[in-house]
């Protein structure tokens, strides 16, 4: 395993002049090498978004006033980033930490739940009936709390990937957008379980409106009538992409980052965030208050 | 989309791995990859949409012929049905261009069977299998009488 990297990298050394596909082909092969099992996963979950937007195009059948499909295949998209991200992440965690027992357990945890979470949706989605708020039945309400479980767990993989970055004092990153991973990680574990906990005390998504996706954002779907939780748990979800790309751009703007920037960063974002979080429980749509 | 609409894109899918089987001593590898992994391999996902989309709303069962029936009654099901067909019969029909090439058996022989495969996948199979038998059989006695000659000699 070791040799591998160790060539991969010289290959990338020697040939600074690579082709852009060359370049994709490479990341792909290092990062299948540092997250095999994550790797694997993201790829099967991109193949099985095929059939289920076969169904979306055949199915008729609506679910809160759009294609019942349209719910599994928002949650594949978001789970492939996710993934995805943390076959990236991977990368910034020594070698010998994820060979470790533990941590494969861990991951073996995290994916059992990501594939639990597709089976409830696909699976109720084909059934013609709710997944998240479903108590209507016994087993649906099982599986409702098993899946509170399953999205803690699946989401704890950000926590302690940020903890094993923090750690790894030789990242080859520099210094603010080492911080800037690890923070983001374990923020997004904390933003995540508070904003998606909240929405899941509550008996529904929606704050007032018509309590339909019917009147909604174009691509998000989110209410324009009332008030929607799915939006603060979005930005929330969205910190570990948003915090590292935010130091990466400011690294080209001023000379120096501080940490100080990273943490002004991530603060005004969580605010963000929560005054999301609380817009929503307003029965307010998103930025209702601000651009009406 | 219509279920005519699917019928009428499946059908080349299949065909396309057909004509891969028939010409495979010119395509081996590709014959393979076609009929074993690509044409199937579409079939079953849009059988896969089929099933997500209209399993649970359908009425009837496989518990007995009367049920299967009348799951066959709907146009979704019978299509889901016949995208099975398809993908199966080919995948059983590039099985059988395979064990024909290790076999060593002559692609002319199997020729005739691939089409049964296709129109009536069960006869076609067993054809194979009596192709088969029998070929091998003959080999044994060929070989049999030369070591037997050559025993005698």
């Amino acid at each position: 395993m070791t040799n591998v990297v160790i060539v991969m990298n010289n290959d990338m050394s020697t040939n600074r002049t690579s082709s852009f596909i060359q370049r994709i082909k490479i990341f792909i092969k290092e990062a299948y090498a540092d997250a095999p099992a994550l790797s694997a996963l993201t790829i099967i979950m991109l193949l099985l978004m095929v059939p289920k937007l076969g169904a979306m195009l055949l199915d008729t059948r609506l679910h809160n006033g759009v294609n019942i499909w349209v719910k599994p295949v928002k949650f594949d998209v978001a789970l492939v980033v996710y993934t995805a991200t943390l076959v990236i992440f991977a990368r910034w965690i020594p070698q010998q930490t994820r060979t470790k027992t533990w941590f494969k357990y861990f991951t073996a945890a995290v994916i059992i739940s990501i594939v639990y979470e597709q089976i409830w949706i696909g699976g109720a989605a084909a059934f013609g009936t709710s997944s998240h708020f479903n108590v209507a039945t016994p087993l649906m309400g099982i599986a409702y709390t098993i899946a509170g479980f399953g999205a803690v767990t699946l989401t704890s993989g950000a926590l302690v990937f940020g903890i094993l970055i923090a750690r790894n004092k030789r990242t080859g990153l520099t210094d603010p957008l080492h911080f800037a991973i690890w923070l983001s990680s374990i923020l997004m574990f904390v933003l995540t379980v508070i904003t998606a906990s909240y929405m899941s005390s509550q008996l529904s998504h929606f704050v007032g409106g018509n309590l339909l996706d019917t009147e909604s954002h174009a691509i998000m779907g989110w209410a324009k009538d009332g008030g929607d939780l799915r939006v603060a748990h979005f930005f929330a979800s969205h910190i570990f992409h948003v915090l590292p790309i935010l130091v990466i751009a400011a690294s080209h703007v001023f000379k120096t980052v501080s940490r100080n920037m990273v943490i002004a960063m991530a603060v005004l974002y969580s605010i963000f965030t929560f005054y999301t979080l609380w817009e929503a429980t307003q029965g307010l749509p998103f930025l209702a208050g601000i651009i009406g | 989309m219509s279920m005519q609409t699917l019928f009428a894109i499946s059908s080349p899918i299949a065909m396309l791995g057909w004509i891969a089987l028939l010409i495979a001593p010119i395509i081996p590898k590709w014959a393979n990859r076609i009929a074993t992994y690509i044409s199937p391999g579409l079939l079953s996902l849009a059988y896969m949409s089929l099933i997500l989309a209209f399993w649970s709303g359908a009425e009837g069962g496989f518990d007995t012929l009367a049920n299967v029936q009348l799951l066959f009654t709907q146009s979704e099901i019978a299509m889901a049905g016949w995208l099975h067909y398809l993908a199966f019969d080919l995948f059983v029909g590039a099985w059988i261009v395979r064990e024909a090439r290790a076999a060593a058996i002559s692609h002319w022989f199997t020729i005739p069977i691939l089409p049964l495969t296709l129109l009536f996948g069960p006869i076609g199979y067993v054809l194979f299998l009596v192709l088969k038998t029998s070929l091998s059989l003959r080999r044994n006695q060929k070989f049999l009488s030369k070591s037997s000659q050559s025993a005698a000699a």
